[in-house]
């Protein structure tokens, strides 16, 4: 009986640990006009991070287009973060290093992307809890 | 085997306190916390008192003070009456200001009942004297039924376990084993508590999680409240340049046209108010104290002739921030010349270099600028600025027509409040991201906080 107990009381602490800080990475897809977008962050904190975005045209296949920008934006606060250009990857893939999160709470990430003087912006909601 | 037992209740009683110890809540919308923060210009000292508002009464309602500046010499005296009680005769408690580098002094009044009240905080000294009149509310805070089970359950979990203790300790004493019956019996009953604790504990964290998705749902349950009015007496009527003079602002709502008095701190002041001459050459950011409701009583030097802009920046309960403009003219003659604005680059300030650069070298409408305050003293790098206001910076933007007013906060975590602040520091380097709106020229005031010192740093841009 004991035994069990102590097993139960592991597995429930094990588990409240791995809900509090595992998985810190975030994958999340938005659609513009004309794109598909997916965002990944290596954690939703503080410090410097490392956004990496996808983008695909409606039919799936990488995009080819001229600037990808992200502008971090904490709107409750009245707090934007600078802009900063993505580099490019391969065709359609781009990443872009930086302090992006600077306060806790829930930020928007915008993923602006221009092609031909045209510009769409992909809105994504990163909830910060972590510094 | 019993000690296992021991082990293993001992972490589950911590997980179940961590779930029901309700998470921080930093966010607009201003019903009573557990301590807020009031800045407040007390005659000629600016001086934040953050109230502990106790969860019941009769209690103690414990003050800490934090003058933002030097207080060497300074009375300051506290006392609290039911909102639209007389204060004369109510208890005292006073605290006297050391010079030098400031920390927080503490003090205490009693509180007999729940309801609205008002703290009177009076500050007197070698610069002058004044008083604010800070009003704040204690409200019920009934435990939640699932939270008496809870605490039932876990009270229970720590008899049983000093009684296992007591009984494993007296069991190797004993040279014949206690009877098996009662250790049975221990474990049954701490078994029987640890379930109720995570029954009730786990109601419980359903219930802050529910009352968190109701806070963040989409459909609010309030929708904000009326706009607010300011009117603006100056005293005297006509006020002169070099001449001290007194701006009282009178809030009032929107559609009932009575006292607004239901104003919620945010940024650690229930106003924020910056009066700027036509020229910019004049710029004061001050919080009035509140003298009656909806009136606050600003005391200023102009100290030249012309128009001037006071912008009040307010939040009401339940509604945003919102800023009002007024005007007033301050007659005279002056012998003060008229500002020049240096644009980037380094100047001293209050015998520091500051260095402002820019991700531009041009400005446009619409477009990101970013602003970095780098600050030195001969030579090597600050980090010891101190936060003003919960925060590492903050600028203020005006165009000159006047029409635009932003107010920009560097980047970086909001400083705790109370005694946490006197430990976070910022620096060497300071950032603001703004979009100017719309073209024109603006100026700017950077204002940061240094060795219990306003530090200003003025300039202006050209924005096509
Ligand atoms: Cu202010
Ligand atoms: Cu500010």
């Amino acid at each position: 009986m004991s035994r069990f107990i102590a097993c139960c009381c592991m597995l429930t602490l094990i588990g409240a640990l791995l809900a509090g800080c595992g998985g810190s990475g975030i994958t999340q897809s938005a659609e513009t006009a004309s794109y598909k977008v997916q965002l990944t962050l290596d954690a939703a904190s503080f410090g410097q991070r490392i956004a990496t975005i996808e983008v695909q045209d409606k039919s799936g296949k990488s995009a080819q287009v001229d600037q990808v920008v992200v502008a971090p934006l904490m709107e409750a606060m009245g707090m934007a973060s600078p802009e900063q250009t993505a580099q490019s990857l391969s065709t359609g893939r781009y990443q872009v290093q930086g302090e992006f999160f600077s306060m806790l709470g829930e930020w928007e990430f915008d993923v602006k992307i221009s092609k031909g003087g045209q510009e769409e912006i992909a809105r994504f909601k990163i909830p910060v809890n972590q510094q | 085997m019993s000690h296992r037992i021991i082990r293993a209740a001992l972490a589950t009683l911590m997980l179940i306190l961590m779930l029901a110890l309700p998470g921080l809540a930093l966010a607009h919308g201003g019903h009573t916390g557990p301590a807020q923060t009031f800045t407040q210009d007390i005659g000629p000292y600016e001086i934040a008192i953050t109230i502990e508002i106790p969860s019941g009464a009769p209690a103690p309602l414990y003050l800490n003070i934090a003058p933002q500046e030097d207080v060497g010499g300074v009375t300051m005296q506290f006392r609290a009456v039911p909102r639209g009680q007389p204060f004369a005769g109510a208890a005292i408690a006073e605290v006297q200001g050391l010079p030098g580098t400031q920390g927080i002094y503490y003090t205490e009044l009693a509180i007999d009942r729940m309801g609205d009240w008002e703290l009177e905080a009076r500050a007197s000294g070698p610069r002058g004297s004044g008083v604010a009149r800070i009003p704040f509310t204690i409200t019920a805070n009934p435990m939640p039924a699932g939270s008496i089970g809870l605490f039932v359950a876990l009270g229970g979990l720590v008899v049983a376990m000093i009684a296992s203790i007591i009984t494993s300790l007296v069991g190797q004493r004993r040279t014949k084993p206690l009877p098996g019956w009662l250790r049975w019996g221990i474990g049954q009953a701490m078994f029987a508590c640890l379930i109720a604790a995570a029954i009730f504990g786990a109601q419980q964290f359903s219930s802050i999680i529910q009352n968190a998705q109701a806070a963040s749902g989409t459909i609010p349950t309030v929708v904000g409240r009326p706009h607010a009015n300011l009117a603006i007496h100056t005293n005297p009527g006509t006020a002169q340049a070099s001449q001290p003079m007194t701006l009282t602002l009178n809030l009032s709502d929107g559609s009932t046209g009575l006292p607004i008095d239901d104003l919620i701190t945010h940024h650690d002041a229930l106003v924020h108010l910056v009066v700027i001459s036509a020229d910019g050459g004049f710029y004061a950011h001050m919080h009035p104290p509140r003298s009656a409701p909806g009136q606050f009583d600003a005391a200023l030097t102009p100290d030249r002739p012309g128009r001037y802009t006071a912008y009040v920046e307010i939040e009401r309960l339940d509604s945003g921030i919102q800023v009002i403009a007024r005007d007033f003219m301050v007659g005279g003659t002056t012998s003060v010349a008229p500002p020049t604005f240096q644009g980037m680059g380094e100047r001293t300030v209050n015998g520091l270099q500051v260095h402002l650069t820019a991700n531009n070298a041009q400005f446009k409408a619409g477009k990101q600028a970013t602003f970095t305050f780098s600050f030195s003293q001969q030579g090597k790098p600050l980090d010891d600025l101190q936060p003003w206001l919960g925060m590492g910076g903050h600028l203020i933007a005006r165009s000159d027509d006047g029409a635009i007013f932003g107010h920009i906060h560097a980047l970086g975590p909001m400083a705790p409040a109370g005694l946490m602040a006197t430990g976070t520091n910022y620096g060497p380097n300071l950032q603001f991201v703004y979009t100017f709106p719309q073209a024109g020229h603006y100026q700017l005031w950077g204002q940061f906080r240094r060795a219990e010192q306003i530090i200003t740093v003025p300039f202006a841009v050209d924005v096509q």
